[in-house]
Parts: C-alpha cells; sequence; structure tokens
C-alpha cells in the first residue's frame, strides 16, 4: 500500500508571549509539528505494518519551514520512508483550500497513492477542513473522525466517533481518512530514528506562485482582551463568601 | 447592513436548526434548507430539501447538497460546528473553491463579502477574516445554540442519497451520553487541573447537574489527564462560549482558556492559590479548595 500521511509545520504557540489587545509575534515562536497530525503519521506506520511491502509518504505544503534541516527530521524521525514538501510562501498562513488544493496535486503527482491520511485538525487554526476537503478535491471515498483503522482484504475498515454515536464502515480505496487524536498514542522516536531520519529521501516541489487564490483575507490577528470585570476575590472560605457565590448561581438556575 | 441575497443552511442536526436558520434569515433575503435525516429541521426558509439517506448519514448527504449548490448558487452556505456538519462544509467549500470560516463568531455582512471572527493558537488570539461570496460558515456554539423560533417551512422537496460507490456503513450505534451543549448553556462549570481526579469530576458533574450547568474543562483535563472527553474542552476548536454564569473551577486562568470564556455574563472563580491569574479576570472569586467550595455549594443551593 501507498500511504501519504499530512502534516503542517505549525508556530508552537504555547512559547508565543501574549499581550491584551495587541497582534502576538507568531514569526518569533519556534516550529513544531502540529500535534494531531502526528496521530497521522502513526497511525500510517500501524497500517504499513499490516500490509508488508508499504511505502508511507510524508507531505507537508509549507513556506519557511521547508528548507528547515530540523522539522524534516523530526517528521521522518518518527517512521515516514521519505518526504515531499511542495513549497510556497504563499503556504505559511494559507487557507484551507490554499492548502488543500496544493496537497491534492501533489498527492496526483506522487502516483499510485491508496490511502491519505490527516490528523483532525492543524494546531493553530483547528479548522478541521483540510482533509475532508482534499478528499473532495481528489474525489476520493472521504471520512473524518475515525478513531480505529484497520485492513480487511483489499478494503479499508474504519470507525467513526461522533457525539452522539459511532459508525463503521468499509471502503474501497483510494480514500482519505482524517483520524482522532484518541486512534492512537504518537511513538517517540529513538537517538536511532532521529540519525536514520537524516538519511531518508527529501523531494521538495517548489510551486512558487502556483498556489491557488485564496478568497478569504485576513483583516488582524489580536490576543483577547480581559473583559471589566467586579473583581470581588474572598481570601478564604467562608459563609459569606459561599452565599455571595450561592446568590449568583441561583440567579440562574 | 446589507444582506446577501441567498443562503442555504445545511442541518445535520434538527437541535441546531433554528439557530441556523434564524441566522441564515439575518445575513441573507432569501433561505434554503437542506435538512439532512432531519425533516424537523425544515424551519425558517423559503424551500427545505429533506436529504434522506436512510441512516447513512453526512457522508452520504455530500453528493446532493453539492448538487444543491450548483441549483441554488448561493452566496453564503451556513452549517453547524459538528464533525458531520465540517464534513459538509468542506465539500461545499471545495466545491465553491473557498475556505469555511469555521467556528465563526461577530458575523458581519459587507457588501459582497462577511466578515467574521474567530479564535485561534489555541485561544491565544483572534483572527479576523473577510471571505469573499460565495463564502461557507460553519456557525460556532454560541451562534448555533442560541434560541430562536422556528417556523415550519411550506414548500418542501424529498431527495434520496447514498453512500458513494465503494463505500458501506457497517454499523451504527447511538450513544447514550447527553449532549454537550456548551454553546447553549446558561450556566457552565469549567474545571481545570485542580480537579485532580476522576472521582472529584464525577461529584463536580454531580453538582452541575443539580444547578443546571454544563461541564466543560481546560485542554489539560481532557488532553492530558482523559478525565473529560474533547467535546468539553472550552477553547479546543476556537469555540467562544457566552453563558450567563461561567464557573471557574481550579483553573488558573491562562489567556488561552480565559478568551474562550471572557464573553460570560458574569465569572466566578474558585482556586486555591491566591495568585492564580483568574482572579484577575473573574466577577466574585473564592482562595480555597475547588471541591470544599463546590460540595459547600452544593448544601448552600440544596
Amino acid at each position: 500500500m501507498k500511504i501519504v500521511a499530512c502534516y503542517k509545520n505549525t508556530p508552537d504557540f504555547e512559547s508565543l508571549r501574549l499581550q491584551p489587545g495587541e497582534e502576538p509575534d507568531v514569526s518569533a515562536a519556534p516550529l513544531a509539528i502540529g500535534q494531531y497530525d502526528l496521530n497521522a503519521v502513526e497511525a500510517a506506520m500501524q497500517l504499513a505494518q499490516l500490509a508488508p511491502g508499504s511505502e508511507v509518504i510524508a507531505l507537508t505544503a509549507a513556506g519557511a519551514a521547508a528548507d528547515s534541516t530540523k522539522q524534516r527530521k523530526a517528521i521522518l524521525s518518527r517512521g515516514p520512508d521519505r518526504l515531499v514538501v511542495v513549497k510556497d510562501e504563499a503556504f505559511d498562513g494559507a487557507d484551507s483550500f490554499v492548502t488543500a488544493s496544493a496537497l491534492a496535486a501533489a498527492i496526483e503527482r506522487i502516483g499510485g497513492v491508496d490511502l491519505v491520511l490527516f490528523g483532525e485538525g492543524s494546531a493553530d487554526m483547528y479548522a478541521q477542513q483540510v482533509g475532508c476537503m482534499v478528499g473532495a478535491l481528489l474525489g476520493w471515498r472521504e471520512l473524518n473522525s475515525v478513531s480505529e483503522l484497520g485492513l480487511d482484504g483489499g478494503a479499508l475498515t474504519v470507525r467513526r466517533e461522533l457525539a452522539d454515536r459511532s459508525e463503521t464502515y468499509r471502503l474501497s480505496l483510494p480514500a482519505v481518512i482524517s483520524v482522532t487524536s484518541s486512534i492512537n498514542r504518537p511513538r517517540i522516536p529513538s537517538m536511532k530514528d532521529i540519525l536514520g531520519a537524516g538519511k531518508k529521501g527529501v523531494e521538495v516541489i517548489d510551486c512558487a506562485g502556483l498556489a491557488a487564490d485564496s478568497r478569504v483575507e485576513t483583516l488582524g490577528l489580536r490576543a483577547p482582551e480581559a473583559a471589566e470585570r467586579k473583581g470581588r476575590v474572598f481570601q478564604s472560605v467562608t459563609d459569606e463568601a459561599i452565599e455571595a457565590l450561592a446568590l449568583e448561581i441561583r440567579r440562574q438556575m | 447592513m446589507e444582506k446577501a441575497k441567498i443562503c442555504l443552511a445545511v442541518i445535520d442536526d434538527a437541535g441546531a436548526a433554528a439557530p441556523l436558520t434564524a441566522l441564515a434569515g439575518r445575513l441573507a433575503g432569501r433561505v434554503f434548507v437542506a435538512a439532512i435525516d432531519a425533516p424537523e429541521a425544515a424551519v425558517n426558509a423559503e424551500k427545505a430539501w429533506l436529504i434522506s439517506t436512510g441512516g447513512a448519514g453526512a457522508a452520504a448527504a455530500v453528493g446532493a447538497v453539492t448538487r444543491l449548490l450548483e441549483e441554488l448558487a448561493p452566496e453564503l452556505v451556513i452549517t453547524g460546528a459538528g464533525r458531520d456538519s465540517r464534513m459538509l462544509a468542506a465539500h461545499c467549500a471545495a466545491a465553491l473553491r473557498t475556505s469555511a470560516l469555521t467556528d465563526a463568531d461577530e458575523l458581519t455582512p459587507e457588501p459582497g463579502a462577511i466578515a467574521a471572527r474567530r479564535l485561534v493558537y489555541g485561544g491565544g488570539a483572534y483572527k479576523s477574516v473577510r471571505a469573499a461570496y460565495p463564502a461557507v460558515i460553519c456557525a460556532g456554539p454560541s451562534l448555533a445554540g442560541a434560541a430562536a423560533e422556528a417556523a415550519p417551512c411550506a414548500v418542501l422537496e424529498e431527495i434520496r442519497a447514498s453512500l458513494p460507490e465503494g463505500m458501506e456503513l457497517t454499523g451504527r450505534a447511538e450513544k447514550s451520553v447527553v449532549k454537550v451543549g456548551l454553546g447553549a448553556a446558561k450556566i457552565v462549570l469549567g474545571l481545570g487541573r485542580g480537579v485532580k481526579d476522576a472521582a472529584n469530576v464525577e461529584r463536580a458533574a454531580a453538582f452541575a447537574a443539580r444547578i443546571g450547568a454544563e461541564l466543560g474543562c481546560t485542554r489539560p483535563v481532557a488532553e492530558d489527564e482523559g478525565l473529560l472527553p474533547r467535546e468539553r474542552y472550552i477553547g479546543v476548536s476556537g469555540a467562544v462560549i457566552k453563558p450567563a454564569l461561567y464557573i471557574a473551577a481550579g483553573i488558573s486562568g491562562q489567556i488561552q482558556h480565559m478568551a474562550g470564556v471572557n464573553s460570560s455574563g458574569v465569572i466566578i472563580a474558585i482556586n486555591k492559590d491566591k495568585q492564580a491569574a483568574i482572579f484577575e479576570n473573574c466577577d466574585y472569586g473564592v482562595v480555597g479548595d475547588m471541591m470544599e467550595v463546590l460540595d459547600a455549594l452544593d448544601e448552600k443551593l440544596s
């Protein structure tokens, strides 16, 4: 089986210094692989074990991160056999359609792909759109919210976990699947994995100027401002404190 | 306010039909509904298509919905925020060659476009965007959960839909769990790391049920500790909640979490650390053990 696992290098926003009401300096944050994307890579590696002779290809659309050897090693140390990077500055901060268009085109160019895997959403935007959209653009069978994946003969068996129900499906390939964060626990690469990652193949497809046009314009980015609050804080658990809280709760009951 | 001409509301969850179609009516002159396996979602519209999939669900309805886009050529498509809704939104957006505005809040129609705002970076920032028509909106929970009138739709047309070839639904099980209605709840009890263990979560849940509160939590409680399902994690999807009362128990009050709850009417904070940032951002605060305070409140209120 030829499996593609897609991922995105995102700014590690936990390290961002946020000033209420001001624009966070996203470019100052170090890059990291989106945490949910690691579930897609791990799912690809586990499926590849079920189908001996499989190839796992990591795929990303990136601007600045495209040339980072550290980021390349980070993804390849998680197991994929090789990496394909679609490169254009327009992919930094690109919307779902621009990203999905680039990934769908790359998947067609890779050729012979049986299965494309995504995580449940990107770590920075978490719109949960790109996996479904790549399925739509390729015209392949597509499901999101997948919490279990298996193979049965030449078909894929999946379990979808939703808020009010679960579903199981059998799908012929090719297909695009977005997995949940509960599907697996991504592996922690060993020193050997990290050293081995440097020897794996990396193909960079230069797409400068070829990115799809975006129809969504970013107007601004601002750290949230705190609302004005009464700030009546009781320094210990007194009857007066409980009374004051109970009064507010009773008002809404 | 300049309205869009035509809006198609794609509804896969009857519970969200009234608020989503009412929202569509505020944003567009003419409203149409695609109701998936939910005839009761045919409300507040000029015409509704009842898409019946025989239980196969949203994945089966995708083809029928995108064909409606060709027929209607809407300027706006509105969906809910669940996983099925997002899947439908992605297919609509792909067909219209645009990106869906997910978890959208503060929607403002402009000439030829719609502006919206959402939380990004795990609650670290608001991103304001403007999408040219045709645009796709996945309404955030405070919009999808708002109370709204529902007038039944007079013109109905039925469409039968089935899964694409090579895709078969082999099983389906309803969950007994109550749906998480963080968007619609008047009171939300948010649990932070201070809740510590499953036994305390259970006690807090029982208290929440008695006061009619919906239970929410912070990222570590859902993701690191796995004490509550991810649906209850506030801030994960950029969703902003706006309950009349938010009770933050054992929550330190990082900006990423506060962004998701700042629009609450009243905020009560309970934390044993008197330095916790949450105390700078609350209406009432008590420094003390959260379980002790919840138990005392439970006693007082029962």
